[in-house]
């Protein structure tokens, strides 16, 4: 039987742009999408990776913009293009048998300072009857379903930075369990509200390269010093091959071993010695019955922070005993779109299959000593590719890693 | 306190997101798909940019019709639904339609107001 689970539609929207060509040419540049955002005007962390060139009126009703925050207008459109890419017109599938799992690492938090003020001050008239509807992770799932007609298993998974890998994970498994016969599944957030932002400042965890925006998300360079919030959205259609070939539908590639793991260790902090990375490593090889050997990429989670770069690199160097392959960071570009992060990194280590080619990572200017890898840095490299490897990890230590393959 | 039609209009696009020109008198809620969530959102804009409090006369059953809506606001500010005071003024100062901000996506920002 085979295991492997089709990609069969691609969504992206990204700091670099909306949809999957325009995301792709944004990571081959070469160049940070970074920039002072008036958003966080004021405070001590004031430049982010927006996504500038997504208006959500040009692309949902304007009703439904209206009702809900930004990360469902992310999901929202990233769901649309990925079903229109994979030919998901309807009466394509039963709709009781298409699902939607969704990544969000938290509540969306644009609305809750407003709503905070209004408690303290007794005005709760004033206070938006949508202040709860609009934000909470799991309306993001449910209007893809709605907009879409998918009536099957619907949810929301939460792990910090690795949600939305985790939603793919939980996807894969419904299509294999025979559960689905379609998911739409990835993550989505919006990392961009004051209350976010001051929450990962004070925690010691965003760059304060206040001074060059472009310059501050730098994965794996001896100056790192934090990551750059970001936002965006990754969904995906995945369907068993068989279904895919039936109903005509592009086979982009195919998941060939999902791991998850914990670290079971600190709320924030990756274990030292990466136990938890390498645990979920193990099990997607394991999963796509492959060795380290056959892996030709590595996309890593990779968030320029000072301790996590080193932790992971160590792991990879310490897993590959043969030498690990050619690595990137897409962050380095995009900055971190926390619950969607590593549904974007999945999304686009299938771009890299289809261009076989690996996007560099940006702003390595001096690699760290301490991190003993073969980055691919300034210009994005050709090389043949049949395997990738994707490893994200989050707050709580959680850890999500996929191969991918060639179809 | 004075609403004209125009400004309780202005209220129902920004509260639902419809454009102003699609609410005509005769239209009904149900041919709209306007929802009671919409329009509690709808009374909310009221209160904050007007100060006025109409959710009662609301009527959100799918047989009302726009111009009823508008009528049964304006006729309620003008008998005295209206709260003016601190919550209108921080309405126009700082959620009003001067001060909306724009969302990291380009959408006017309702996550925030009202």
């Amino acid at each position: 039987m085979n295991r492997d689970v089709a990609v069969t539609g691609i969504g992206l929207v990204t700091p670099a742009g909306v949809g999957a060509d325009a995301t792709w040419d944004g990571l081959c540049s070469g160049r940070s999408f970074a920039a002072t955002d008036p958003a966080l005007s004021g405070l001590p962390v004031d430049f982010s990776c927006a996504a500038g060139d997504f208006d959500a009126c040009a692309h949902l009703p304007r009703r439904t913009v209206r009702r809900t925050d930004p990360f469902i207008h992310l999901a929202l459109t990233a769901a649309q293009q990925a079903a229109a890419d994979a030919r998901l017109t309807p009466g394509a599938a039963d709709p009781d048998r298409i699902g939607v799992v969704l990544g969000v690492g938290s509540n969306s938090l644009l609305g809750y300072p407003s709503v905070s003020r209004r408690l303290d001050t007794g005005e709760h008239h004033l206070i938006s009857p949508l202040a709860l509807a609009r934000s909470v992770p799991s309306m993001a799932a449910g209007e893809v379903a709605a907009h879409l007609d998918c009536r099957g298993p619907n949810f929301t998974v939460a792990s910090a930075c690795a949600s939305g890998g985790h939603a793919l994970g939980v996807a894969r498994d419904l299509i294999r369990s025979g559960t689905c016969d379609l998911v739409l599944a990835g993550g989505s957030e919006s990392g961009r509200a004051p209350l976010s932002a001051i929450s990962f400042t004070r925690m010691g965890a965003l760059s304060r390269r206040r001074h060059d925006p472009a310059g501050a998300s730098r994965p794996f360079d001896r100056d790192r010093d934090g990551f750059v919030l970001g936002e965006g959205a990754a969904v995906m259609v995945l369907e068993r091959p068989g279904h895919a070939h039936a109903r005509g539908a592009t086979v982009h590639a195919v998941i060939a071993g999902y791991g998850a793991s914990a670290d079971a260790h600190h709320p924030t902090s990756p274990h030292p010695d990466g136990r938890g990375l390498r645990h979920a490593i193990g099990t997607a090889l394991a999963d796509a019955r492959l060795g380290t050997t056959d892996v030709d990429h590595i996309s890593a989670h990779g968030t320029s922070t000072p301790v996590g770069d080193v932790i992971e690199a160590r792991t990879l160097r310490d897993t590959f005993t043969a030498g690990p392959p050619p690595v990137t960071a897409l962050k380095s570009s995009l900055g971190h779109a926390l619950g969607a992060a590593a549904a974007i990194q999945v999304a686009c280590a299938v771009l890299t299959l289809r261009h076989q080619a690996v996007p560099p990572t940006v702003n390595v200017d001096h690699q760290d000593e301490a991190v003993d890898l073969d980055i691919v840095t300034k210009v994005p490299r050709q090389r043949r590719i049949r395997t990738v490897m994707t490893t994200s990890c989050g707050f709580g230590g959680a850890n999500a890693v996929f191969v991918l393959r060639t179809p | 306190m004075q609403l004209t039609c125009e400004e309780v209009i202005e209220a129902l696009a920004r509260g639902t997101g419809m454009r102003e020109e699609e609410l005509i008198p005769e239209t009904r809620l149900a041919d709209v798909e306007l929802d009671s969530l919409m329009l509690a959102e709808f009374a909310t804009v009221l209160a904050v940019q007007h100060g006025v409090r109409v959710a009662e006369v609301i009527d959100p059953t799918e047989a009302t019709t726009i111009g009823d809506i508008v009528t049964a606001v304006v006729e309620q500010a003008r008998a005295g639904g209206a709260h003016a005071g601190a919550a209108a003024q921080e309405a126009h100062g700082t959620q009003g339609r001067q001060g909306r901000q724009r969302t990291p996506t380009g959408v006017a920002s309702q996550g925030s107001a009202p």
